[in-house]
């Protein structure tokens, strides 16, 4: 009887605050939305920030080896591999519009080989790796040897030495850019053999280069 | 029949995307295009099977320039092998055991694959032959076994 004349008020109260607090939880399961939303997408984003992260420390490196080195780089992405398991070659994402050439070779970050240009397109270019059936190209052997650097799928071998030559187990082997006076590494001699009535040595080749993904080479001009 | 070939035709095609991308680089030496010609050329007819594997073969052979075009002729040779020696063991003799047929099949046709690009590339690498061989045959079974386990997946049940 007491609260009679307060009903109104009391039902008014109640249908007040039972309206706000559905606001509330529908305002604020909305927000919770978009909040998910928003923390999808700044995981996309820390994803790509850690994969440029990773794209800048190998520019960096380039640059270093491009400043010690002297030598005029151009950095191309690799658009896909050879399909054939007998093959090592690259499509490269550039071609005469970046200035590419027939014979120029390639290195990683670190400007260790990676193999040389065989045919130019107008937007795509082919790379030959150093480890292909179809590479040979000639290589310097510590400070006096020299020879003919030939790939074979798992790694390469250097032929026409002959057994005269000065080279031994772990030397160095390198190439000669025309552009620099710098050189380029290609990998160490594994070991020398020569066969019974063979002219010619064959040496095995340790590639500085360790024939892993690559998504980025740099081609020496 | 037109859905079993757009169904090859993609699967090819997905196959052929993984040989380009190369996922694992070249640890991996399995060529998935062959594998999915071995695998048509044993479960589809033989006229759209010669025909993708033809379609297939061609394009290999475009993203190798500087090479003999072997892919393009080796891909509907294996197939059209592989199709008669699977149909004449089964008219031969019905109570002969399907699954050592086609085991024996694969192995061919990738021993052939190994040969004729040995003698293209004039190596010899006993090594990455193995490697190739064990490889290509256990992504094989892989392959053949989500496929049947989906297709029998996707059959409507039986009424009696």
């Amino acid at each position: 009887m007491l609260f009679l004349p307060f009903k109104n008020v009391i039902r008014n109260l109640f249908s007040f605050f039972f309206h706000q607090i559905s606001v509330t939880t529908h305002k604020a399961f909305q927000e919770n939305e978009k909040l998910k939303k928003e923390n999808i997408s700044l995981q996309v984003k820390v994803r790509g920030s850690q994969h440029l992260k990773k794209e800048n420390q190998s520019l960096r490196k380039a640059l270093n080896f491009k400043i010690d080195k002297e030598f005029d780089l151009i950095g191309v992405g690799v658009l896909s591999f050879s399909p054939s398991s007998w093959r090592r070659s690259l499509l490269l994402n550039g071609g005469k519009d970046i200035g590419l050439k027939k014979g120029l070779l390639a290195v990683n970050e670190k400007g260790e080989l990676l193999g040389k240009i065989t045919d130019v397109e107008g937007i795509f270019s082919h790379l030959l790796l150093i480890n292909d059936p179809n590479f040979n190209l000639p290589v310097f052997i510590g400070e006096l040897g020299s020879g003919l650097l030939k790939g074979n799928l798992t790694e390469a071998k250097i032929l026409y030495i002959e057994e005269g030559e000065a080279v031994k187990k772990g030397d160095r082997i390198w190439v000669k850019v025309d552009s620099s006076t710098s050189v380029i590494e290609v990998g160490t001699v594994k070991s020398i053999k020569k066969g019974t009535n063979q002219l010619f040595c064959e040496i095995a080749v340790k590639l500085a280069f360790p024939g892993s993904f690559l998504n980025k080479v740099f081609i020496l001009k | 029949m037109k859905g079993l070939k757009l169904k090859t035709l993609l699967l090819l095609t997905s196959f052929f995307l993984f040989d380009l991308i190369r996922p694992l680089g070249y640890s991996l030496v399995v060529e998935f295009v062959f594998l999915g010609i071995i695998f048509i050329s044993l479960n589809e007819d033989l006229l759209p099977a010669l025909l993708i594997s033809a379609i297939f073969g061609l394009l290999c052979d475009s993203f190798n320039p500087n090479i003999r075009p072997l892919s393009s002729i080796e891909f509907p040779l294996i197939c059209l092998l592989n199709h008669y020696l699977l149909s004449y063991f089964r008219l031969v003799n019905k109570k002969i055991h399907v699954l050592i047929v086609k085991s024996s099949l694969i192995l061919l046709a990738l021993i052939v694959h190994l040969i004729v690009n040995s003698i293209g590339s004039g190596l010899i690498l006993p090594l990455f032959w193995i490697q190739f061989l064990i490889q290509s045959l256990l992504i094989y079974f892989a392959i053949d076994y989500l496929l049947k386990n989906k297709n029998e997946k996707a059959k409507p049940p039986t009424t009696i």
